[in-house]
């Protein structure tokens, strides 16, 4: 039993069943259910608990409907959850079996409560609360609801003090109201009377939901509950599949996602992954959030996933996000997705050649899109070639090393090198290979580049970085290996 | 040995007399049909599929260089520069296995940093049309070749792996079986429990280049083999195929090898036209 203090009284504002039993009821004063049965147990009301566990209970119901509201206020007919199941009841075999699943998933939590389903939020509201039919959970049929709805209370109308005011003229039921006509009834017992008059008989109402409800959203109703971050990442594949065909569809692509996991013990934990620009790109965005999955806590299960994209932006279906390569005929794309997905998009992917004559430059690793068009065969590649001109190493290093070297004349190949430490002698070389700077890079030096080859049959790619007499101390690197 | 010898026995004992002794070197007829007999064995051991080998000279100027698919290879080079051997060998042998496997199957490159230079290998025949190029090391390498070899349109899985552990290889090896692409582990050192380990060292240009380099050339050695004869080539890179840059076929130094002979014992006085070049 739990108790408030109003106006320095202490009033019970509510029961449990034992309580019930005994006669006690909220709206007595402490003293008198003291009189009445000495042994009552009473602890203080909490309405800002109350609130939460109740906003926490709107969080669990997004599991049937992301258009679902706890009441404003919690009035003395018990708190109160709103849900719209447009279009959504039949994902889990209709009304009846939303209702039946909710009841066994509440008592599961704690709770119990009386449901009803109707066709406006008022009609639900006041047969979950005076329809007796409602403590297992109502379903009317078709045609049934404005009978049903006409035999309640007046207090079913949601008008607190006036429900009282009605009743002492005589208006004990709905229907009482419903016959007459509404000019005079608005006059005398003000328009609000009305207005829930013709709400609870099916006018629309809207229904403010707890979070802002995405356009696009998917999720997915799990038979077995899942606990590991494997699971989840699988399913937010699948999820994220089915988004991004819904995106697809609509022209746009994701800026934000919300993964949202609805645990089995009524907790809802969210996680939300944001992207640099407009993504429909599944293997990028699911690496996005298997990023953060571990900070996700599942409980002890999850048994409802949903994912959905709350900001969105055009992203035309041709437009490709840029340093993407296409995809090579015949690709091998499940093996594609999980080396891309365990390493990441930037670590899989095909060397493509680029417009550059400094060799550092004249290739990148450009991550494969899965939604570019595959390319035929080598005629459409880049042209890359080794031409007996410009011969170049099988391993370039990514950084050239410098070395140490000695040339007799200021144009000639070293005679010696010492590289990591090793001194070699050259036994043969050819070049020089001029490459200019790229200035509007930042390049300062021309560099002569040397093909030399060791005592041992090695070959290494060496160049000066400047030239005699216009660098003041050209230096020498080693900038790759020759097969 | 002890697998072989059980795999000799259930298989059909009237066709094998009498086992040679394997730990001394034997020649001649006991050396081939010690060969055809370690042939048989490996088709009992692959479960009768046969995997046929890919020649990397077509043309025949290099009897015997061939590499076995769907199995793993190991290409050794001693340091850094003869890795980078290792990798031009690897380059065209990804090529010629790539091209003998049906449909546009993918050549999946793994190494720790992106350094393969695309310009130089298509040199060497790597078909930059199918190459997937991947940057991993360590485990992560090595879990990547296996997925790779796994996959069906995978033809070849080239993988600069530092060291490969002896149960990552023969894991590799059974993905490699099990996904019918062929595995080949560039590392310093020869990579235990691969099919075939081949070591791939660079030799000095032909004297003909007077002072200035000339064509690739790389002594390959395939130190040992599932069924196969430790043997020697000695070759140069021409435009996209390969020349004998030695007239004749170097036997390899007792004792290496486990213990087999070379069994490719041929005259030396075949016709050899392209020797001329050298």
């Amino acid at each position: 039993m739990l108790v408030s203090t109003t106006a320095g009284r202490q009033v019970i504002t509510a029961v449990d069943d034992i309580a019930a039993s005994l006669g006690l009821a909220p709206g007595q004063s402490l003293g008198d259910a003291r009189a009445r049965v000495p042994e009552v147990q009473a602890r203080d009301a909490d309405p800002a608990a109350d609130r939460r566990a109740l906003d926490d209970l709107a969080d669990w119901a997004g599991r049937y409907t992301p258009w679902a509201a706890a009441e404003p206020e919690i009035t003395d007919g018990g708190a109160g959850l709103l849900l719209d199941l447009t279009g959504t009841a039949h994902l889990f075999g209709g009304e009846a079996a939303v209702i039946a699943d909710a009841r066994r998933r509440l008592a599961r939590l704690g709770y119990q409560g009386r449901m009803a389903v109707a066709s406006s939020p008022g009609a639900a509201w006041a047969l979950a609360r005076f329809d007796e039919r409602a403590a297992p959970g109502l379903v009317l049929a078709s045609g049934e609801e404005r009978a049903a709805v006409l035999a309640l209370p007046v207090a079913a109308l949601r008008i607190g003090a006036a429900a009282a005011e009605l009743q002492h003229f005589g208006l004990q039921r709905v229907a009482d109201i419903a016959e007459r006509p509404r000019a005079p009834v608005a006059e005398r017992f003000g328009a609000l009377v009305v207005r829930r008059l013709e709400q609870i008989l099916g006018a629309p109402e809207p229904i403010q939901p707890r979070r802002p409800v995405p356009r696009h959203r998917t999720r997915l109703t799990l038979p077995e509950p899942v606990a590991t971050a494997e699971q989840i990442a699988a399913l937010v594949d699948r999820l994220l599949a089915a988004l991004v065909t819904q995106l697809g569809h609509a022209g746009v692509g994701a800026r934000k996602l919300e993964l949202e996991v609805f645990r089995v013990d009524g907790a809802v934990r969210r996680l939300s992954i944001g992207t640099h620009r407009a993504s429909r790109d599944i293997a990028h965005l699911a690496r996005l959030f298997r990023r953060d999955l571990d900070k996700l806590d599942p409980g002890h299960g999850v048994d409802v996933v949903a994912l959905s994209a709350p900001e969105v932006e055009p992203l035309a279906p041709e437009q490709l996000p840029l340093g993407t390569a296409p995809m090579p005929a015949a690709a091998p794309l499940p093996l594609l997705d999980r080396l891309t997905q365990r390493l990441g998009r930037h670590r899989v992917g095909r060397l493509v050649a680029r417009e550059s004559h400094v060799p550092e430059r004249a290739q990148r690793l450009a991550p494969i899109d899965a939604e570019a068009t595959p390319v035929a065969s080598s005629p459409a590649h880049p042209r890359v070639a080794s031409s007996s001109a410009h011969p170049r190493p099988v391993r370039l290093l990514p950084r050239p090393e410098p070395i140490e070297a000695m040339a007799l004349l200021p144009d000639e190949p070293p005679r010696w090198f010492r590289w990591r430490g090793v001194r070699l002698a050259v036994a043969r070389a050819d070049g020089p290979e001029r490459i200019a700077p790229e200035w509007w890079r930042g390049d300062a030096n021309t560099r002569d580049y040397y093909r030399v080859e060791d005592e041992q049959g090695h070959r290494y790619w060496l160049y000066r970085d400047g030239l005699y007499g216009q660098t003041p101390d050209p230096r020498w690197y080693l900038h790759g290996l020759f097969a | 040995m002890a697998t072989q010898l059980r795999l000799i026995a259930g298989g059909s004992p009237d066709s094998v007399p009498s086992l040679p002794s394997l730990a001394t070197p034997v020649g001649g007829a006991a050396g081939e049909r010690l060969v055809a007999l370690k042939r048989e064995v490996r088709a009992l051991e692959m479960g009768g599929r046969e995997r046929p080998s890919v020649a990397l000279d077509p043309s025949g100027r290099l009897p015997g260089l061939a590499l076995a698919t769907g199995v793993v290879h190991g290409l050794a080079g001693e340091r850094a520069v003869d890795c980078a051997a290792a990798l031009g060998f690897a380059a065209v042998a990804a090529g010629r296995l790539a091209a003998a496997k049906a449909g546009a199957a993918a050549v999946v490159w793994i190494a720790p940093r992106p350094d393969l230079c695309l310009a130089g290998a298509v040199g060497f025949g790597l078909p930059a049309d199918r190459l997937i190029l991947v940057q991993a090391s360590g485990t992560e390498l090595l879990w990547a070749a296996e997925e790779a070899l796994r996959s069906p349109d995978v033809a070849v899985v080239v993988a600069e792996a530092a060291t490969v552990p002896l149960t990552a290889a023969r894991r590799l090896q059974l993905a490699a079986e099990a996904g019918g692409a062929t595995g080949l582990l560039v590392a310093p050192e020869p990579a235990v429990g691969a099919h075939a380990i081949w070591r791939i060292t660079a030799a000095p240009s032909s004297p003909a280049a007077a002072g200035s380099v000339g064509a690739t050339r790389w002594r390959v050695d395939l130190v040992r083999g599932r069924g196969l004869a430790p043997t020697s080539w000695e070759m140069e890179w021409n435009d996209g195929r390969f020349d004998r840059s030695d007239r004749s076929l170097r036997r390899p130094t007792p004792g290496a090898g486990r213990g087999l002979a070379p069994v490719f014992d041929r005259p030396a006085a075949a016709p050899q036209p392209d020797a001329a070049v050298a």
